[in-house]
């Protein structure tokens, strides 16, 4: 046996020992049997939570609306949607966590729908949807961000409400029932674990419904030294009288507007390269030269016809088709995601390390959502590897230029609850591996950016040339 | 034998039980990543439970169920970082410095020397040929499995693997 061999086999034979010589997963699994059911996280929300308090709040509110499947059919939770759906104007007040502020709603039928985030009663962020269009103003930048509607707005109303829990497994708590009005109001709990490790219940989640499973009230109560505090709340009352100026989208002269909508289609109808697999459409719209140091490429990667034809047009409740990886090397630096849609941004250094006139890219594609689904259960392959042919147009630029300019464009562009989602970030290879991240791109995230990817390169150069130095044979360690 | 995809699936779908032979399936890379940043066998099973656990929690967040194996490698050099952190004490380099607890001391057996100086050579190789190493021998993944995982090409990840395979001869002396 010669001495590859002999070293393979010595290598399998030592993963062999490892795993023979302790116990970690049975202490693993112990320890896993006490905990919650890892879920999707709400990625969205997380990164919007980075922006101001009552603005997070109500955008939070917002996206968690977009992220989840619709599900009315339930017999109590279908019975709040009813409620809503039948209404003809509805006024909720909800307070979230231990914020100094508050998100008001109000809805009509005929009109559409107001949220309110304030801080401390001033208003930090207004959100309107009149069931076909959507507006968010910022009051503090001036910026509206007009995109389309959410979604079906009774279905949203509940949802702000937080009252899916009603979907699960929850107790009718007759002690806790009100007397409103000569209805009665039942007391409806849901217990769960709410901290790491938590051996029992440390949170209830509770709704007070009348006599036609209306809700009324809603509230969060956590365990703080072994009493029951409340956390959150909220009110709703239903067929107020409301004021018809809440819903007119006027949000004054100085405000500066940007129609998502219209700012998307002009990038998308850009086409450079494109190619297609597992009914995903792979597309390149930018290539731009930065000094002959390397190129910036904008991919994205959306639903074929084909696909759109089988599971629907995108939208918010149908909204995951595929994501992609970029397998050639490069450092991607910024991220948008809209229903149905995934693009990035990413700097690609020459190849050979020197500047070349067309090069091709790499790029692992993957089915989500439904369209993964159909895959997964006809065991055809839901991830594959796509070639781009580019061809590289002449330098336009210094890099902050270049960044600067799709930045500016990020900017304006990201910020809507319902609209898209965006990030910048860049991998921070010096702070191991750590990513640098904004998620509402300004002046200050293009320097931060350009200084840790710059940073990060000289890194990595200086260790391939530490790596190339280490040529030498080296002795055991022992 | 189930995927990682679809022990992944099942995980979130509420059977933690699937997240078992994850565990299973990569202990032993995992453990090689920690030993390499901590030098020492037993704190380095500490860090692999925690860096489960971890990945337990944040299974949802994973977007790649194929990087798995990836993924949980760099959550337990995280967690070692962690442990050297929390002990106060400078890394003692790469190096396997103590064997594991004797053979029938808690149930965990010590590792032959020859092992302890193989793995004490496997924790000294560059991180990335280090994974794809591990990958390759201690869990047993496939050329173009460990491509998927890490978006590289299989041509890279040969190369990879050669270059670990000569580096650990010399450092072993050609007598693994």
């Amino acid at each position: 046996m010669n001495s590859d061999s002999k070293l393979k086999q010595s290598l399998t034979q030592l993963g062999d020992a490892l795993r023979k010589g302790g116990s970690i997963p049975d202490q693993v699994m112990q320890q896993v049997r006490g905990l919650p059911i890892p879920h999707r996280p709400r990625r969205a929300w997380r990164i919007l939570m980075k922006t101001s308090l009552a603005a997070a709040a109500l955008i939070c509110i917002g996206v968690i609306l977009a992220l989840h499947t619709w599900t009315d059919t339930s017999s109590l939770y279908g019975d709040v949607v009813k409620g809503f759906r039948e209404a003809n104007t509805i006024h909720m007040t909800m307070t979230p966590d231990a914020m100094h502020s508050c998100v008001e709603i109000w809805y009509d039928k005929a009109k559409g729908l107001r949220i309110e985030g304030r801080k401390e009663n001033v208003i930090e962020l207004v959100y309107l949807d009149d069931g076909a269009t959507s507006w968010q103003f910022d009051p503090v930048s001036g910026k509206v961000i007009k995109a389309a509607s959410g979604g079906d707005l009774p279905t949203m109303m509940a949802k702000l409400t937080g009252a899916e829990f009603l979907n699960e497994k929850v107790r009718h708590v007759p002690d806790g029932d009100k007397k409103v009005d000569g209805d009665l109001w039942e007391q409806y709990v849901m217990d769960r674990k709410y901290s790491d490790g938590a051996k029992e219940a440390d949170e209830q989640l509770v709704a007070w419904l009348d006599s036609h499973k209306r809700i009324h009230e809603i509230e969060t109560r956590r365990l703080v030294d072994g009493k029951w505090v409340r956390h959150d709340s909220g009110k709703i009352e239903y067929d107020v009288a409301i004021d018809e100026k809440l819903f007119s989208p006027q949000f004054g002269k100085e405000v500066n507007t940007h129609d998502v909508k219209k700012m998307l289609d002009d990038l998308l109808s850009l086409k450079v390269a494109q190619n297609e697999g597992l009914g995903l459409q792979l597309t390149v719209h930018k290539v731009v030269n930065w000094e002959d140091k390397g190129v910036l490429v904008l991919l994205s990667l959306r639903p074929t016809q084909a696909t759109i034809k089988e599971f629907g047009e995108p939208s918010w409740l149908n909204r995951e088709f595929g994501d992609f990886v970029m397998a050639s090397r490069g450092d991607n630096i910024a991220i948008l995601k809209a229903p149905g849609l995934q693009a990035s941004w990413w700097l690609i250094p020459w190849p050979d390390g020197k500047p070349t006139k067309e090069m091709t890219l790499s790029v692992n594609i993957y089915a989500r959502g439904k369209l993964n689904d159909k895959l997964f259960a006809t065991k055809q392959a839901w991830h594959k590897t796509l070639p781009l042919r580019i061809v590289v147009p002449a330098s336009a630029g210094t890099l902050r230029d270049v960044i600067a300019k799709e930045y500016t464009w990020l900017c304006d562009v990201s910020g809507g609850p319902t609209s898209i989602a965006a990030q910048v970030s860049v991998v921070d290879a010096v702070q191991t591996g750590k990513s640098t991240s904004f998620s509402t791109p300004d002046k200050t995230s293009v320097d931060k950016i350009i200084e840790v990817y710059h940073k990060t390169q000289q890194w990595v150069q200086d260790m391939n040339e530490k790596e190339k130095a280490v040529t030498r044979p080296v002795s055991a360690p022992r | 034998m189930q995927s990682d995809d679809e022990l992944i699936r099942s995980v979130l779908a509420g059977c933690r039980e699937s997240f078992d032979p994850l565990v299973r399936r990569y202990e032993a890379s995992v453990l090689a990543s920690a030993a390499a940043v901590l030098g020492d066998l037993e704190a380095a099973r500490d860090a692999s439970q925690e860096a489960f656990l971890v990945a337990y929690r944040k299974l949802g967040s994973l977007r790649r169920p194929e990087a798995f194996g990836w993924w949980v490698g760099r959550i337990a050099k995280r967690q070692a970082l962690s442990h050297l952190r929390q002990c106060k004490r400078e890394p003692q380099g790469p190096h396997v410095e103590e064997p594991a607890l004797p053979a029938g001391g808690d149930g965990r057996q010590a590792l032959s020397e020859d092992h302890d100086r193989l793995l004490a050579a496997v924790a000294r190789l560059p991180e990335q040929d280090r994974a794809v190493l591990t990958m390759r021998y201690f869990d047993g993944l496939k050329l173009e499995e460990i491509a998927k995982a890490t978006g590289k090409g299989i041509g890279t990840i040969s190369k990879q693997l050669s270059r670990s395979h000569k580096r650990l001869r010399e450092m072993l002396g050609d007598n693994p």
